[in-house]
Formats: structure tokens, C-alpha cells, sequence
């Protein structure tokens, strides 16, 4: 029987290890708030934070080794193609997912390597 | 409901749509595992409510199956969620000034709610405040709904769900798409491939927290050097 004391406790524990994380921009006073320095932060930030959570969650890609990352290589850009084409962003995601699932699961681009 | 709250409800339910097809296999995923640990089946949905950190609640199967003590789980959560701080820079002026919304926002603010929230163009501002905070509940309830899945599938269920995770990346690309369309600069891509070169080399397993931190300073420092004038 597992702790369950042990488990509400953690669970406790991680909550209040998380907030304070999430809270500290909001702590700065707020005469600071509208200085062109912040602002240019806050403005360019995201552009910055979307690539880089792109390139966190690609980066487990062996690049090295068949397929060498090309089921990756291919879905990111066919999202890409397809969202600059249609601006539709379900439209881009459900399509680059499809392909991926379908390259990985067929094993496709293994096979046509091999041959 | 007038239309224009109808409006609002729908765009923050089809902005987060995909987060939903991302949040709900992953957080069964983690019901899964969590579920290997012999608790009540709702003790997943539990630590994704209260939790509500992906990554750190993945961490925790580990640190809860080795009975870690309380000071290393706090420890590991704060270092592990630490890259959260410099999100809220981009929505101190968007977030309610006060009441429990605010709190609430905060909590909520995910990787995947701060990516939505900053490809929507803010609007009216009273309009702006109610799609942050759907946004926000939907995704939470999403996560909620994934783990309380794994949770009650227990332990020999079998969920193939390869490849399909490829839908959060698929979401920043589109999201990173339209950020490069909305700034129409090159600066925050090219400071970012530098910083993740950087981090992937001499911090791999805080790859985002140091990439982050690289970013921060670069914007920090181009502010000033240009006193932020194309900001």
C-alpha cells in the first residue's frame, strides 16, 4: 500500500515549487511595467520562446543513424508549407502530424533507404 | 449570451484545439505510468489539477516511486519549471491587475497556454481578459481530462499513441510560423538558434531554462543599444 500521505504532501510540495516561477514578472512594480526596455522584452519574447520550444521538443532526433531524423525534417516542414499556404492552423497541425505518424509507424523512409 | 461573448467562447475553444490533442495523450500517458505506482486512480487527475506541469509531474513518477524526500521534490520542480519566470513578460499588461483571476492565470500559465495566449491579438480589453481565462481553464481542463484517462485505463491497458505526440511540435512550428509573421524580424530567430546551439551543447538536460536565460539577456541588451525604439 503506497504512501498516500507521502503522495498529497508532494503533490503540495510541487504546486508551491511551481508558482513562484510563473509569478515573478507579475512581482515587478508597475511604473517598471511600461519602460521600452520591458516592452521590447515582452514583444519579442514569444518569437524566441516558440523557436526554441520547436528546437526542445525535436531534440531527442538521432540525426546520425537511418531515418537521420527525415520523418522529423519532413513533418516540421510540410506543417510549415501548409500553414503558410492556408493560415489554418489545425489545417497545418493535423496534416504534419498525420504524415509524421504515418512515416514513423510504416517505418518508410527505412525502407526506401534500404533498398 | 451576446454574440460577441459567443464570439469569444469560440475562438479561445478553437485556438486551444490543438492543445487538446496534445494535453490528452500525453496527460494519459501520464496516468499511465503514474498509475504503475499503485495509488487510487484519482490521485493522476489530482496532480494534474494541482500541479498543472507537465514535465514536473512526469519527473515526479521517479521521485515519488524512490520515496524522495519533500526538499528534493521541491527542489527538482522549481529547477525544472524555473524557465516559466520569464513568460509572464509578455502579458503583464493582458492579465486582470487583480482578484483571484489573476491567481488563477498565473498558475495556469503553461508552456502551451503562454504560446497560445501571445499568437492571439489583444482586442477589446474586458474581451481580451475573458478569452485569457478561457484559454487558460480549457487547456487545464484538458490536461485534467488526460490524466484522469490514464488514470482510470490503470496499469494493463495498452495505448499506442506513437507519433502522435508530434502535435505539440506541429503546434510551435505553426506557432513560431506566425510569430515570424506578426514581428517580421529576424533578430529574436537568429538569438534563439544561437542560444539553443549554445544551450544543447553546455547544458542538454536544462537545454530550455539556459537557452531562455540566453535570450533574456540578448533582448535585454539590444533594448538597450537601440533604446527599444523598433519595439
Amino acid at each position: 500500500m503506497p504512501d498516500r500521505a507521502y503522495a498529497l504532501k508532494a503533490f503540495a510540495v510541487m504546486a508551491a515549487a511551481t508558482f513562484p516561477s510563473r509569478l515573478f514578472p507579475f512581482m515587478i512594480p508597475k511604473r517598471w511595467r511600461e519602460s521600452r526596455r520591458l516592452r521590447f522584452i515582452g514583444e519579442n519574447l514569444p518569437a524566441s520562446a516558440m523557436f526554441l520550444l520547436v528546437v526542445y521538443c525535436l531534440k531527442g532526433t538521432v540525426f546520425v543513424a537511418p531515418p537521420y531524423g527525415l520523418p522529423e525534417v519532413f513533418s516540421v516542414a510540410a506543417v510549415v508549407v501548409v500553414h503558410l499556404w492556408r493560415r489554418n492552423g489545425l489545417l497545418s497541425i493535423g496534416s504534419g502530424t498525420g504524415l509524421y505518424v504515418l512515416l514513423v509507424r510504416t517505418g518508410a523512409i527505412e525502407r526506401l533507404l534500404a533498398r | 449570451m451576446s454574440e460577441r461573448a459567443t464570439a469569444v467562447r469560440r475562438a479561445a475553444f478553437s485556438a486551444t484545439l490543438p492543445v487538446l490533442f496534445g494535453y490528452l495523450p500525453l496527460g494519459t500517458a501520464f496516468g499511465l505510468l503514474f498509475g504503475t505506482l499503485d495509488y487510487p486512480w484519482y490521485f493522476s487527475p489530482l496532480s494534474g489539477a494541482v500541479v498543472f506541469a507537465g514535465a514536473a509531474q512526469f519527473l515526479s513518477i521517479g521521485l515519488l516511486a524512490a520515496h524522495a524526500s519533500l526538499t528534493s521534490v521541491f527542489a527538482a520542480t522549481l529547477f525544472l519549471n524555473l524557465r516559466h519566470m520569464f513568460y509572464g513578460f509578455s502579458l503583464l499588461r493582458r492579465f486582470p491587475e487583480r482578484g483571484w483571476r489573476r491567481f488563477y492565470l498565473i498558475f495556469a500559465l503553461t508552456d502551451e497556454t503562454y504560446s497560445i495566449l501571445t499568437a492571439a491579438k489583444p482586442g477589446d480589453r474586458g474581451e481580451d481578459e475573458s478569452f485569457i481565462f478561457r484559454v487558460a481553464a480549457l487547456n487545464h481542463s484538458y490536461w485534467v481530462a488526460g490524466c484522469a484517462l490514464g488514470g482510470l485505463l490503470g496499469r494493463g491497458a495498452r495505448f499506442d499513441a506513437r507519433g502522435f505526440d508530434f502535435v505539440l511540435t506541429a503546434l510551435f512550428v505553426v506557432l513560431s510560423v506566425e510569430q515570424a509573421l506578426a514581428v517580421k524580424r529576424a533578430f529574436p530567430f537568429v538569438v534563439a538558434a544561437a542560444a539553443a546551439a549554445f544551450a544543447l551543447r553546455a547544458f542538454p538536460n536544462q537545454m530550455l531554462l539556459a537557452s531562455l536565460t540566453f535570450v533574456f539577456a540578448a533582448l535585454l541588451w539590444r533594448a538597450r543599444n537601440d533604446g527599444g525604439v523598433h519595439a
